[in-house]
Formats: C-alpha cells, structure tokens, sequence
C-alpha cells in the first residue's frame, strides 16, 4: 500500500472508529451519520489514491493569467446576492457566469490545441 | 544559492486581479485578511469601549449585536481561514519542491468567492435593519427571518456561503498538491512539518466545511421562501449540530497551520533537527481525527447531545497536544536557541496556548461547562486559543517568511515592541475574561452589572494595547517595504526547500532542488543525513 492512502485510510479508520462507537452510544443520527460521511469520504480518498494507476505527471499547463475564474467567482457571488436585492442581480450574475465559463472553455481549448 | 535571472510573472492590474501563479494568489488572500483584520479589529475596539462602563454609552444594543457578530464573523471567515489557507498556498509547493499549487485556476476561483464574501457580508451595515447581528453562530431561531429580520442578516449568509465555499475549494487545492505533486524524494515520510500540519488541516476542511455551506443555505432557504426546515421542534438542535461540525474543525483549521509555523520556527531558531518527527505526524493524524469528533461539546448544555462520549473524545485531544508540546520542547532542549522575532512569537504562541489548553479542561467536562456556559470565560478561553495560535503563529510566520516572500528583512526592533505589546494585550484582554465569566458574567451583552466594571476596563485597556501593537506591525511592513533591507536567499539557515529557492521565489518556484532525504533537506545539505532524532 502506498504511505499516501495509508496515511489517509488510517486518518479514515480512526474517524469510523470513532463513529462506531458513537452508534453504539447515542439513539441520535445525526452527530454519527456526520462522522460517518466524513470517515467514508477519507476511506474513498484513500482507496482513490491506492487504486489510481502511477503514471508520469502530464506537462501541466496553466496560463499565467486566467480571467475566466474571476468573472466566474464574482458572478456566483453576485446571483447568490441576487437572493437579497432581486432578480435582475441574478440575471446579471447569471451573464457574468457565463461569460466566465466561455473565457475558461476558450483557455482548456487552447491548452488542449497546444498539447496536441 | 544565488538569485537566477528568470523573469517573474507579470505584474501589471490584470495579473493582481487573476494571476494564477500560487505565490500571488496567497498574497492577494493575505491582503484579504489583512484588510478584513483591520476591519475587525476596529470592530471590536468599538464593542470594548462600550463596555467601558455599565450601561449603554456608544452603540445601541442592536447596533452592538451587529459588531460583535461582525467581528466573530470576520476573524473566523475572512482573517483567520483565509491566512492560513494563503500559509498552505504559498509554501507547501515551496516544501514540496512542487512548481505549482494543484488546480491553480479553482484556488483563484475560491479566492474571488472568499472576497465576494466578505464584502457581501460587510454589505449589511449599509442596509436598513443593519448587518447580521445573530452570532457567528447564527444559531436558529435567532436567526431566523422572524427574530432577525432583513437584509442584513440575509447578506450574512450568503457571505458565509461564498467564504466557506471558497475556503473548501482551496483547501482542496492544497491537499491535492500535497498528495500528487510531491518533488521526486519528497516521500510522505519527509514531508516538512509545516507541510503536514497543511495536509491534515486540508483533510478537515473538506469533509467539514461542505456542511456548514449546506446548513446555510437551508438556513437562507428557511429565511427567504419559508422552508420550515428549522422550524420544527428538532431545527434548533439539528442547525447546531451542522453548525458545529463545521464550528468546532475550524479551530483546528486554523490552529494546525499555525502550530506548522511554530514547529519549523523552533527547529531552525534551535539550530536542531525537528524532535519526534515521527511521533508528530502520527498524532497530527489522531488530533484530526478527533477534532473531528468532539463538535457537540459545544451543546453540552442542550442536553440533547450525547455529553458522556463528546466529553471523552475532547478529553483524550489531551494526549495528541501533549506530544506536539513534547516534539516542540524537546527540539528546544539543549539547543542554543536564537532570539530573533519568529522565535519570540513561538515561545509566546507556546505560553498562551498553554493558557487556552488549560482553561478548555473546564470546558471539555460538561459539570464545569454548565457553570461556566454562555460566559465570558468561553470567550476568554476561546480568544487564548484563537489569539494564542492564530495571530502569534501569524506572526511568526510572517516575520519568519517575510525575507523569502519579499527579499527583505522586516525591522527586527518594530517586531520586538510589537510582541511585547501582544503579549501585555492578550493577557490584559483575556485573562480578565476568564475571571469575568467564573463569576457569572454572560458573553454577548452590552451592559453588566457594575460590580464587573475594572475588570471590563481592565479587558479594554488591553485590547487597545494590541490595537497600538497591530500600528506598530503596519508602521514595520510600510517602512520595510519602502527602504527595504536586503535579505539574502537563506537568511536564517532554513531547513526545507523554501529556502533553496531564490527570495522572492521564480514563477515556478526552482531551476534544481537538492536531493531529498528526509525532511529536513537542507540541513542534510550542510551537515550531511544524520541519523533522526
């Protein structure tokens, strides 16, 4: 087993560990079924990291600056504001969502060209 | 180890506002924090001088929820996560001899939410009803649309949607760069202590945080459509319990990182191998795993939780610190220890969260917890570990990395004053509070009765003792980045790889690395592989 996923099943193990017990002590749901998500969320990671094939790292690339995260950060923030001041700021973060998506999407295509 | 002609990234507006290299995304999140610190501070200058005096002078009590809530909400949300994740963004690639962070393009994305955020959240203060003013808990019902009416609290939720959201998605980030993009040798078993500290910070980040972003935005679906989903008998318990799976980790969140900085601090102000690396990374381990199973202590006095094993759990938290405090005594034992600043805020980190450790021994046992409940000893225990860890861990790290960030030097005589003044502050501030809330004086009120009086004084004095040590440390930055004092690439004799790299760091961090044979490479590099601990 590799020292990654042991590192994160034995983090997995104990969490569960620790929620079994919890069932075992209290009538409620809620405060293990929580430990318990986390425990399986780290037991998966783990099983993620073991199983996953070893392969050479690709050639990353990443433009040194990149728009579209921006333009779609500050439009997820403004249409969740649109909760609180109104429809049209959703549709105006809705646009600006968009416009972010299509910048990202342009940046992986040309990324995805130049590998190829 | 000589600073290599490449060229950096650009550095015009577009690359301040969407560079993706993760050297200037941590810096843009420290500059968030930095900016929100500010914020927060003036927050609660406001809310100690009205508790000047019994009674109400300054504020209106409604306008004293808003602060108080908005300096919790600040700390937590947007000082202390974001600085600790920007800790994690900019050195763990650094440690890990990695190029990049993972994923460079989602870290600026939770950058812009974790902004967003914050300004949404500050938003409130220009709406009618004022700015959320429930807690940074905003337990239900209080926060409720019919208790808390308006915008501003509506704001509050949204902004903690966005920060938390943002926050996770770092920290995924970091975690996926600890896990994949390790330098050829950089084994899991050599991975710097700051390193680890980041990893298992990351691991409770991600399965925590996603719940607090949900029990948000049931909370903001109750407020605005009337959901009904708290509205039951059970809504109230069920809200804390989601609210503490996130509230009680994010401790951790922010005390792992921190207690990273320390660790290395000490190894290399000790002139000494990090002691106990082993036995470290394996409590580090069990610590996470517990923290993440001590939430409902903080419901002791519901008495809907189960008391008997959430007490256990945060009590056996005991026996995982003790061997940190271990590891870190034991690298200082026999050492011939340099006093520079970063070691003076360790040893000070060291003592305070001493305090905090101590005085949370009354609050992990659920008899004392219910005399002591709601008071003001909570909030005094709370700020020694909060405080404690975070803002002296902060400034460790900041006058520890500031020559690798900036190729300067921060005044080492400004740094000294500004110790001692967060010294004298914390324990002038805290302390006080401690006693105040054994004695019976609850938290979150803008009057008391006046036999709580110099000790409330005493508690204000000391908070703006801290506020004239936070002018000094801002008066430090300005003067050492305007007649700059040139540091060279490994001004304190490093250990990890940070230091091999020129100061500040090329866009991708480094032209070679040295060969990696434990987890301190270099000072295997000077002084060859000795045998650990």
């Amino acid at each position: 087993m590799t020292i990654p996923a042991a590192a994160i099943l034995a983090w997995g193990l104990l969490l569960g560990a620790l929620a079994v017990v919890l069932w075992l002590w209290t009538p409620d749901r809620l405060p293990p079924s929580l430990i318990s998500g986390a425990a399986f969320a780290a037991l998966l990671l783990a099983a993620y990291l073991q199983l996953r094939k070893p392969r050479e790292p690709p050639v990353r690339m990443v433009t040194d600056i990149s728009v579209g995260p921006v333009l779609l950060g500050l439009g997820v923030a403004a249409m969740l504001n649109g909760i609180a001041f109104g429809l049209w700021l959703v549709l105006a973060g809705a646009g600006l969502s968009g416009l972010g998506a299509i910048v990202l999407a342009g940046e992986l295509l040309a990324v995805r060209r130049a590998r190829t | 180890m000589t600073t290599t002609a490449i060229p950096r990234a650009d550095r015009g507006p577009l690359a301040w506002v969407a560079s993706t290299d993760h050297k200037s995304i941590a810096l843009r999140l420290w500059a968030v924090a930095t900016i929100f610190l500010v914020a927060a501070g003036a927050l609660i200058l406001l809310v100690r001088t009205e508790l000047l005096q019994p009674g109400i002078q300054i504020v209106s009590q409604d306008r004293f929820n808003q602060l108080f809530t908005m300096h919790g909400s600040t700390m937590i949300f947007l000082v202390a996560t974001p600085a600790a994740l920007a800790l994690g963004v900019y050195f763990v690639p650094l440690q890990i001899g990695a190029a990049d962070v993972a994923a460079p393009r989602l870290a600026l994305f939770g950058l812009w939410l974790i902004t967003s955020g914050g300004v949404t959240m500050f938003m409130g203060f220009a709406t009618d009803h004022g700015a959320g003013k429930a807690g940074w808990t905003g337990y239900y019902p209080l926060s409720g649309a019919q208790k808390t009416p308006g915008a501003g609290q509506d704001l509050w939720t949204i902004g903690v949607i966005l920060a938390v959201g943002g926050a996770a998605l770092i920290a995924g980030c970091i975690l996926v760069t600890i896990l994949k993009l390790r330098a050829p040798g950089m084994t899991m078993l050599r991975i710097p202590v700051f390193s680890w500290t980041m990893l298992v910070t990351c691991l409770l980040a991600v399965t925590s945080f996603p719940v607090l972003v949900v029990a948000m935005a049931l909370l903001l679906i109750d407020r605005k459509l009337g959901g009904g989903i708290y509205d039951t008998s059970a809504g109230p318990v069920i809200y804390q319990y989601l609210f503490w799976f996130y509230g009680h980790p994010i401790v951790y969140v922010i005390f792992f990182p921190f207690a990273g900085v320390i660790a290395e601090v000490v190894a290399v102000f000790s002139g000494k191998r990090f002691f106990g690396y082993h036995a470290f990374v394996f409590a580090l381990l069990a610590f996470t795993a517990l923290s993440g199973t001590v939430f409902a202590h903080h419901m002791f006095a519901t008495g809907q939780s189960t008391n008997q094993f959430f007490a256990l759990t945060t009590s056996l938290l005991i026996i995982p610190a003790g061997i940190e405090y271990f590891d870190l005594m034991g690298t200082m034992w026999r050492a011939k220890i340099r006093f520079t600043v970063p070691m003076g805020f360790a040893l000070a980190f060291v003592l305070q969260f001493l305090v905090g450790g101590l005085s949370g021994v009354f609050l992990s046992a659920p008899v004392l917890d219910y005399h002591v409940h709601d008071s003001y000893f909570v909030v005094g225990h709370f700020h020694y570990i909060a405080f404690g860890s975070i803002l002296f861990g902060l400034f460790a790290a900041i006058h520890y990395w500031f020559p690798k960030v900036t190729g300067t030097y921060l005044r080492e005589r400004l740094g000294w004053i500004q110790l001692l003044l967060f010294v004298a502050g914390t324990n002038l501030t805290f302390f006080p509070m401690l006693i105040l809330g054994y004695r019976g004086m609850p938290r979150r009120v803008a009057d008391y009765a006046p036999e709580f009086q110099t000790l409330n004084d005493v508690a204000t004095a000391g908070a703006f003792v801290m506020g004239i040590g936070v002018v000094f440390f801002l008066v430090n930055l300005a003067l050492s980045l305007l007649r700059p004092l040139p540091a060279p690439d490994d001004p304190w004799q490093g250990h990890t790889l940070e230091w091999y790299t020129s100061s500040p760091p090329l866009r991708h961090n480094f032209t070679s690395l040295p060969p990696i044979r434990s987890y301190a490479p270099l000072l295997d590099l000077r002084h060859g592989t000795e045998a650990e601990e």
